[in-house]
């Protein structure tokens, strides 16, 4: 099976070489050298990529840990979710600034339904569905951009038009969805009916937004099937496994297809990723597969998966010490029994 | 950087702004090529004690150290073949330290982290498109850091949320950060060609 990646890796490099100068033979020891070469650098590129994207996990979660507010803004979030956004930030009202042509664009957000439009920071957005944006003041123009936003329902196409280093241009753009679990990802809406929600304890340590990716699984490598890999492999959809975890994780191996996971198709490689982090370590998942040209079902365990969270985790308080047990007075010597009818005669008297 | 890039960059100031952003990187070293960015990356997070605050287990400090030398190693590989390809991209473009940048006036700061977060948008729109084949790893954390500049960008455009300078300055901090660690992990993508 794993003949078909060596075969792939290899097609350009026959077919770049230049067959007049050199025999046949030395073209294929060259070839051969070139392609092991270049298999070398790819393993160590990819050893790389797993370093820097750890790396990059740690720095990220740790970047947000200590914004001021995140709670609320996590909070926030969830109160808007289902609201299409442009995925722009746009600049706040300056005094004495005086009218402006409409609303500037200091930040867009990667991924966001504007950054896929071509919108830029440093846009002016002069209209949307050619309601003018310009105004006496920059917030007055702001008001007007959420003002359009808020009637503004999800799988409406905006037409926007811009103004870009004194040119005018215009895009149409298509506002997503706030999504407090993984809310930039483009296709989520498709996910929408089938993908488990994570528990929210929003308010409480927050668990809103949060990803989850294991260790075990994160070298797996994946394409979405081609017309022409999908007639090698026996299927028309599906996600080929170009490199399997080494671990061992989900008994996958290089070349088989992922078709569906507890019968949730994955559109993408990214769906896939995402349909897997909503797993707990532990649970029983059923990845359906075409292996050799035959359908299988693998019946695996999850076998870990680590959160990143917006808000951190909720330490846990350490436990309350424990109260000292009450001192227990010695017993007192028993009286002796002349000395306590003796007592007894007292208070009665 | 080119006339033109610049006047792009910070078309939206006042005059004033303009002055005092133009006089703020006057002040600044010479350059800082793009390939330092994974340098800047761990000497701010050095400095602001993030990679510190991981438990100092041997082997965990062996892979973080590592993983940020492997990531200079890909940029260094990665940026200098892309940056021909990078219309917004100024190998000479300046670029304060976190030191240099604290010694300025807020409203500078400001307008140099917007800045440098605008040039960042840029090189990142001028990367090749997402590769067919996608590493798990890598491609949860691109979703995961996404996700944390959108929520940045959530709380920096709330009209309902009225942030002081200082914490804009910390959340526009933020988002350069995020933006450089996404950088730097698509131009890591871009180098895996097996397909």
């Amino acid at each position: 099976m794993k003949n078909w990646k060596l075969f792939v890796a290899a097609l350009p490099l026959v077919f770049g070489a230049t067959a007049h100068a050199q025999s046949e033979a030395e073209l294929r020891t060259a070839a051969e050298a070139r392609a092991e070469a270049e298999a070398q650098v790819e393993i160590e590129l990819a050893e790389a990529e797993a370093m820097l994207a750890e790396a990059a996990a740690r720095v990220a979660e740790l970047s947000t840990r200590n914004l001021p507010e995140i709670v609320r803004i996590e909070e926030r979030i969830v109160a808007m979710q289902g609201r299409p956004r442009l995925g722009v930030t746009i600049a706040s009202d300056e005094p004495n600034k005086g009218p402006v042509e409409g609303v500037e664009v200091i930040g867009v957000t990667p991924g966001s339904a504007a950054a896929e439009a071509g919108i830029r920071s440093g846009d002016v957005l002069t209209a949307a569905n050619d309601e003018s944006l310009s105004a006496d003041s920059q917030s007055d123009a702001n008001t007007r951009l959420l003002n359009f936003m808020m009637a503004v329902d999800e799988g409406d196409k905006v037409e926007i038009d811009y103004l870009r280093d004194g040119n005018v241009g215009s895009v149409t753009v298509e506002p997503r969805a706030v999504e407090a679990f993984s809310f930039v990802l483009p296709d989520m809406s498709e996910l929408e009916e089938s993908i488990r929600v994570m528990p929210r304890i929003v308010g409480d340590g927050g668990m809103a937004f949060a990803y989850r990716i294991g260790t075990s699984w994160a070298d797996m490598e994946l394409v979405e099937l081609s017309e022409g890999l999908g007639r090698y492999f026996g299927t028309d959809k599906g996600l080929l496994v170009v490199s399997a975890p080494k671990s061992g994780a989900f008994d996958l191996e290089d070349g088989d297809v992922i078709q569906s996971i507890d019968g949730r198709e994955p559109a993408s490689v990214n769906q896939a990723i995402k349909i897997l982090g909503t797993y707990e370590p532990g649970q029983t998942i059923e990845i359906s597969i075409m292996r050799d040209k035959r359908r299988q079902t693998l019946e695996v365990e999850m076998p870990d998966n680590r959160m990143s969270r917006l808000v951190p985790e909720p330490r846990v308080a350490p436990a309350a010490p424990v109260a000292p047990a009450p001192l227990v007075a010695p017993p007192a010597p028993k009286p002796a029994r002349h000395h306590k009818r003796e007592s007894v005669h007292d208070i009665s008297t | 950087m080119s006339d033109g890039k610049e006047e792009a960059m910070i078309a939206g100031l006042t005059a004033e702004q303009h002055d005092a952003l133009r006089d703020g990187l006057r002040a600044l070293p010479e350059t800082m090529p793009p390939r330092a960015v994974w340098e800047r990356i761990r000497e701010q997070a050095d400095a602001e004690g993030l990679l510190a605050e991981q438990k100092p287990t041997v082997n965990r400090q062996w892979f973080l150290g590592a993983g940020l030398a492997a990531a200079v190693a890909i940029v260094a590989v990665a940026v200098p073949s892309l940056m021909s390809n990078a219309p917004q991209t100024d190998p000479g473009q300046v670029v304060p330290s976190a030191g240099q940048v604290e010694q300025q006036p807020l409203v500078t700061r400001l307008n140099v982290l917007r800045a440098e977060s605008s040039q960042l948008e840029g090189e990142l729109a001028a990367l090749p498109g997402e590769p067919r084949v996608l590493r798990a790893g890598t491609a949860a954390t691109i979703a995961d850091i996404k996700s944390r500049i959108a929520a940045i960008d959530f709380q920096l455009s709330d009209p309902e949320v009225q942030l002081t300078p200082e914490e804009q300055e910390i959340f526009w901090r933020e988002r350069v950060r995020l933006m450089k660690l996404l950088v730097s992990l698509r131009y890591a993508q871009t180098q895996r060609t097996a397909f």
